[in-house]
């Protein structure tokens, strides 16, 4: 698997040129340009359903199925203020952890710290030491914690964005953001 | 806050480093290009059609009410001959106005799908209203 950590990068590559134009098109029915989009964005969301399903590629898979399926019936509110890339990330983050009120379960019910291992990810570029030891730590976090320290810490997100697309309270985020960070520290300690 | 919390309050160094993007190890599209319904478009000349035929029905309801009497019995546009006020007259470059409006963006939908029999009712209707309020000028 094929994998990095230049998100940055990612996000202008795809964003270059005729992007407009093929959401354009993918409004009006024309399934080949969404299928161009999906060509450019597939290994980003992906990448994103990899972490939000703990590292389970079969759900990944389905999930990535599932958002680009959702983003195709939603076009029509897709006003452009946004790149698509970003839009497509918050559908995304909404399919997976939304719909299901899978981060509100895992902060109300399924609470506890990960005793083993889950499958490892590749880490690409950064396949470093810190790296390695980071996504040990990230392992053993608790889903809730782990999935909100991602969609903070290294998506970009604010706790209330959290909140909106995923159903838990803006003080659930804070709190298991706060233990994330501290369950992390101690663990790389 | 003492240094231990705000060491945890800051974010946790190096997260960044992680992989955030990753190649599936199939391709995905069949399976997503299978569940696609057909977007159902909304044709530039369905949407016109819908804003001009609310503009026409707009303008024949307002005109109506604007000019009383005038507007309620049968053939009441038949009235170029009757002076009007200024109150009226303004009304009538009012809808006039609307009625073009509504007249152009019949013809721009009628581009699109120029088959349209209602289409092509509703700009004789429009293009009947328009003659029948600049006569009234």
């Amino acid at each position: 698997m094929v994998a990095t950590a230049d998100g940055g990068r990612w996000a202008q590559s795809v964003q270059a040129g005729d992007e407009p134009a093929l959401v354009g098109r993918a409004r009006e029915g024309d399934s080949r340009a969404f299928e161009q989009l999906y060509r450019r964005h597939s290994d980003r969301v992906y990448g994103l359903c990899v972490r939000l399903c703990h590292g389970d590629r079969q759900k990944a898979e389905q999930a990535t199925q599932d958002a680009f399926v959702r983003a195709w019936e939603k076009l029509d509110s897709f006003r452009g203020e946004a790149q698509f890339g970003t839009w497509l990330h918050r559908i995304t983050v909404n399919v997976v952890l939304g719909e299901h009120r899978l981060l509100q379960r895992w902060t109300t019910f399924e609470d506890a710290e990960n005793a083993g291992p889950r499958e490892e990810l590749a880490v690409g570029p950064a396949d470093d030491g810190l790296a390695r030891d980071l996504e040990r730590a990230l392992a053993r976090l608790p889903k809730g914690a782990r999935t909100v320290l991602w969609l903070h810490d290294v998506e970009g997100y604010r706790h209330d964005e959290i909140a909106e697309l995923t159903g838990v309270a803006v003080g659930t985020s804070k709190a298991q953001l706060h233990r994330a960070r501290k369950l992390m520290k101690e663990h790389l300690q | 806050m003492n240094e231990d919390q705000d060491r945890i309050e800051r974010p946790v160094e190096g997260l960044e480093r992680l992989a955030r993007t990753h190649a599936p190890q199939r391709d995905l599209w069949p399976g997503i290009q299978a569940r696609l319904r057909p977007r159902r478009r909304a044709p530039y000349a369905l949407v016109q059609f819908a804003l001009a035929a609310s503009l026409v029905a707009g303008v024949a309801a307002l005109f109506t009410l604007s000019l009383g009497p005038l507007g309620t019995a049968p053939g009441a546009l038949e009235v170029a001959s009757l002076p009007l006020s200024h109150d009226s007259r303004a009304i009538v470059q009012a809808n006039l106005s609307i009625v073009r409006h509504a007249e152009r963006e019949l013809r721009r939908a009628l581009e699109d799908n120029p088959d349209s029999p209602d289409l092509r009712a509703l700009l004789a209707s429009t293009e009947n209203r328009q003659r029948t309020l600049s006569a009234l000028l």
